[in-house]
């Protein structure tokens, strides 16, 4: 192999990076420095990543569909979804506000399950094209993903502060928790994805 | 090599482990976080608690304590009291709001109210009630209070005066009726109770400051509630001090004398007079009484009804009384009546002079008569005249007081003055009371609308431009809430418009009864048309 | 010799590779992908503490203080950060609260102590009872603390509101504003790789 760890009969703890001799005959081991568990790569990574990119991509539609939030004046109750959130915003001229809600919510949750998608597409197709760069958007993806909470977060302010009896209120809706666990799966998905299968299959080619 | 030997080594120096400047960062956030929380602390104010009747309206944490609608205070918490009856609510004030807290310190609760009464705080749909408080720093600090039922009308801070009135009905007197000085609103009428004797009704009115200057120790009040519509002997009178105060009523004052007379002291007692007219009549020292023997039925004549002299008046009726005669064994009515001899300058004030005058007169013709002053209400009064054509006859002495002779009532001034009644009852302004009313349904009905236009405008975005449109609309609000308070004042069941139409309305009733009365008497006497009312 | 260059496995790649030490500022990383494998910071256990005790100032005073205050036609809404959460789960949405509750509240916080329980009797030469789980859990627990993210939701909530209400900033809000600021700095100069071979040479 190309000088990687795995090859030379080591494995690396995913928590503390100490290198560990694998032990002949077992699958993981326990870190001597830290305790944690050691594996050749991280278990079942795949399979995990992709369960989990399922399961927010099916959360992905409620938490598009239903309202996030409530906003209720002298007795009228108006809805907002993400989408119509962002429209709002457009339409009322505050388009950099806009642009912000728009890429947190909409464009980094999507890319997001799109890059993912692709890793764990082209991992198990064994692709060796330009493992550097995926490995970027790995992290890319993984630093990004958070951001996505924004509009979690507003919806918990506005809900917060919002509440003046029958001149405005704003309530939050179950969009918003959809939204959320769409936001902490891609997460968790991001995290389960081991980064070193993309290198170890561009090794295997190379060899 | 001596020579490097000799050479002394150098010291070691150990160097202390320098501490490092990182720690700067958590010596700045240690004192940053001390500082916020020696802030927060010592800016709390007193925690105060304020017992009321129920919590309506209010809400821990949101509700505010206002003065001059600014926050001085927070509801924190609320609770019932164990024998659950009433409500405690606990409230952090302002720390610099701490030395207004005394014993005349008065809390109340301001929120949107409906009542027979009156409507009140309509604003505060939008805002939420709120509790008012009124600051004092006379008495002792305090932290327990008791709400006031009502917000009360006058404020401690407010510059004037108070002054009692006493008034024998309380007629359509309001708290927060405008009491007015030459028709400029300098006051209002603050409450009203009957006294505990039941003798009287006390109106506490107050005054604001610099007008309560005007209110002089000889000054005069009098009731001008409602257009002051007076169906007399001399028919109708209307007398108001200004278009509002015919709406709801009002008080009016003089200062007679001007700043000759010293102003007077808070709390001084007044008598409210009914009416301006009322303070108006000049005193007369000099009263002669006399008698006057009606044979017919006196029925519209009462003490005070006018005694007048070809229509002017010269005095009143001082007692009417039914008295058995026994000698002729007979029943007679004997009116005492009472001249005012000055009002005609029969006299330069002497008694004696006076009365010989009067007898020369009688001796001349001079006779009274029962005179209807007014039809509707079936009101008479003693109407003296010369009648020289009459047989001579003169005033007799030897009672108790000396009597002027009389003759029979004719009863064509009767009919004549139908007529002239009832084109005064035309003239009663109800044209324009009912104009008044209409726009003033108008513009309700412009409010209704302009809210209903603000609550789309609302609704329209998550993002409402709110913040103008607010005080627009509480300014609307404001408006709404005082045209409905005319409109209830001047249509409610006590309003005064409403009792001067039922009372206009009882009168053309018995005017009516009185008119029938007349035909049916026609009907039966024919005659009476051609030779006049003659008793039978 | 624990700056004696040694060989170590990059965890985005497993390129099997040799780290020299690291001089102070710099940061080595992986030959092959560009991975940041280890922090040359001076004094790091000593900074680690002083920031982590920072931030955990911080972190109580916004907590505990008002953060927001909005006054609409004289009414207004007073709010700390455990309120707002407070009112997720009156509203029925408990799985929400419990999501901004661990992200903006119990993340950094139990983050931080966790750091400090670590880093402290390491200064003096010693190892906590169970400091490397610890030390494990906490890196475990980076991701989800997500301050910086709900201060970008206070400010795009206070634009969508400023049209229609007035927003009092609270002294909570200052406190949390520099609490990112030494948590990011906390966070950003720890010397993972230092501490982990410092707390194996440590004695219980």
């Amino acid at each position: 192999m190309n000088g990687s760890a795995a090859g030379a009969g080591l494995w690396t703890c995913h928590d503390c990076h100490q290198l560990v001799v694998a032990p002949p005959g077992h699958a993981h081991a326990a870190c001597p420095r830290c305790g944690g568990a050691v594996h050749v790569r991280k278990a079942a990574s795949l399979q995990r990543t992709a369960a989990l990119l399922v399961a927010s991509a099916i959360l992905y539609v409620p938490a598009n569909v239903l309202p996030v939030m409530t906003f209720t004046s002298m007795g009228r109750q108006q809805s907002d979804t993400i989408l119509s959130g962002v429209a709002h915003l457009l339409l009322h001229g505050q388009w950099p506000l806009a642009a912000i809600v728009f890429f947190a919510s909409v464009v980094v949750p999507v890319l997001k399950l799109v890059a993912l998608a692709f890793l764990v597409i082209s991992v198990q197709r064994g692709s060796a094209w330009r493992p550097a760069e995926r490995t970027r958007l790995y992290r890319i993806t993984e630093l990004v993903g958070r951001w996505s909470m924004v509009d979690i977060y507003v919806v918990t302010v506005l809900a917060a502060l919002v509440q003046t009896g029958s001149v405005a209120a704003v309530e939050a809706r179950s969009g918003a928790f959809f939204f959320g666990g769409v936001v902490v799966l891609t997460m968790i998905a991001a995290e389960t994805f081991d980064p070193r299968l993309i290198w170890d299959r561009c090794g295997a080619r190379r060899e | 090599m001596s020579e490097v030997d000799d050479i002394p080594e150098s010291n070691i120096v150990t160097k202390r482990r320098r501490i490092s400047a990182i720690w700067i960062i958590p010596i700045v956030a240690a004192l940053v976080g001390a500082w916020l929380a020696y802030k927060t602390i010592s800016e709390r104010g007193p925690e105060i608690t304020i017992v009321l009747h129920d919590a309506e309206g209010l809400e821990a944490g949101k509700t505010a304590i206002r003065y001059r609608e600014v926050m001085v205070g927070l509801v924190e918490t609320i609770e019932i009291a164990e024998d659950l009856s009433h409500v405690v609510v606990g409230a952090r004030m302002q720390k610099r709001f701490a030395r207004y807290l005394t014993d005349d310190t008065q809390f109340w609760v301001v929120r949107a109210q409906v009542t027979a009464g009156r409507v009140t705080g309509l604003g505060t749909l939008l805002s939420g009630a709120y509790i008012a408080v009124d600051p004092s720093d006379e008495g002792d600090p305090q932290t327990q209070f008791e709400a006031l039922e009502d917000p009360p009308l006058v404020t401690s801070q407010e510059e004037g005066r108070g002054f009692v009135l006493r008034a024998e009905t309380k007629g359509s007197l309001e708290v927060g009726v405008p009491v007015y000085f030459r028709q400029v609103q300098v006051g209002e009428v603050v409450r009203t109770a009957l006294d505990p004797s039941g003798a009287f009704v006390t109106v506490d009115v107050f005054v604001r400051a610099p007008h309560h200057q005007r209110v002089r120790r000889d000054s005069r009040f009098w009731n001008s509630s409602g257009f002051d519509a007076t169906l007399d002997a001399r028919g109708v009178r209307v007398d108001s001090e200004s278009v509002v105060a015919m709406m709801i009523g009002g008080v009016g004052f003089d200062a007679p004398t001007g700043d000759t007379a010293p102003p007077a002291d808070e709390g001084a007692v007044f008598s409210l007079h009914p009416s301006k007219r009322d303070v108006d009549v000049e005193q007369f020292a000099l009263k002669q009484r006399y008698l006057v023997h009606f044979k017919g039925s006196v029925r519209g004549l009462e003490v005070g009804s006018p005694v007048e002299f070809r229509g002017i008046r010269v005095g009143q009726v001082a007692d009417v009384r039914l008295q058995y005669d026994g000698a002729a064994e007979d029943l007679s009515i004997p009116v005492v009546i009472e001249i005012e001899p000055e009002r005609i300058g029969m006299s330069g004030g002497d008694p004696v002079q006076a009365a010989d005058r009067l007898a020369r007169l009688v001796e001349r013709g001079l006779r009274a008569q029962l005179k209807s002053g007014n039809l509707l209400t079936g009101q008479l009064l003693v109407d003296l005249d010369l009648h020289p054509k009459l047989p001579p006859a003169s005033v007799k002495r030897g009672g108790t007081y000396p009597e002027i002779p009389t003759i029979p009532t004719p009863l064509d001034e009767l009919a004549g003055s139908v007529t002239r009644i009832l084109e005064k009852v035309e003239r009663l302004p109800l044209d324009e009371l009912t104009a008044e009313a209409n726009g003033a349904i108008r513009e309700l009905h412009g409010t209704l609308e302009q809210t209903r236009r603000f609550t789309e405008k609302v609704n329209e975005g998550l993002v409402p431009r709110v913040d103008g449109t607010i005080g627009q609309t509480q300014a609307t609000l404001a408006a709404a809430e005082s045209t409905l308070r005319s409109v209830e004042r001047m249509f409610g069941a006590e309003s005064p418009v409403n009792v001067e139409l039922a009372r206009t309305l009882a009168e053309l009733a018995s005017a009516a009864r009185a008119l029938r009365g007349l035909a049916d008497h026609l009907d039966r006497h024919p005659e009476d048309l051609i030779r006049g009312g003659s008793e039978k | 010799m624990p700056n004696a260059p040694h060989v170590t496995a990059c965890p985005d790649c497993d390129l099997l590779q040799r780290l020299p030490s690291v001089p102070p500022g710099g940061t080595a990383r992986c030959p092959r992908c560009d991975c940041v494998l280890a922090r040359g910071t001076r004094h790091a256990v000593e900074r680690a503490i002083a920031l982590a005790l920072a931030s955990l100032i911080f972190l109580v005073c916004a907590n505990l203080f008002p953060f927001l205050r909005l006054e609409v036609s004289g009414r207004f809404v007073d709010t700390t950060i455990p309120s707002s959460v407070a009112t997720l789960w009156q509203q029925d949405l408990p799985g929400l609260a419990a999501i901004v509750c661990a992200t903006t509240i119990a993340a950094p916080l139990v983050q931080l102590l966790m750091l400090l329980y670590v880093v402290v009797p390491l200064e003096f030469g010693r190892r906590a009872h169970g400091a490397p789980a610890v030390f494990r859990l906490m890196g475990r627990l980076r991701p989800w603390s997500m301050t910086e993210v709900f201060m970008l939701g206070v400010l795009v909530s206070l634009v969508k509101l400023a049209d229609m209400a007035d927003i009092v900033p609270g002294i909570a809000l200052v406190a949390f504003s520099l609490m990112i600021l030494t948590l990011t700095a906390t966070f950003a100069t720890l010397d993972e790789h230092g501490i982990w071979e410092r707390l194996a040479e440590a004695r219980e």
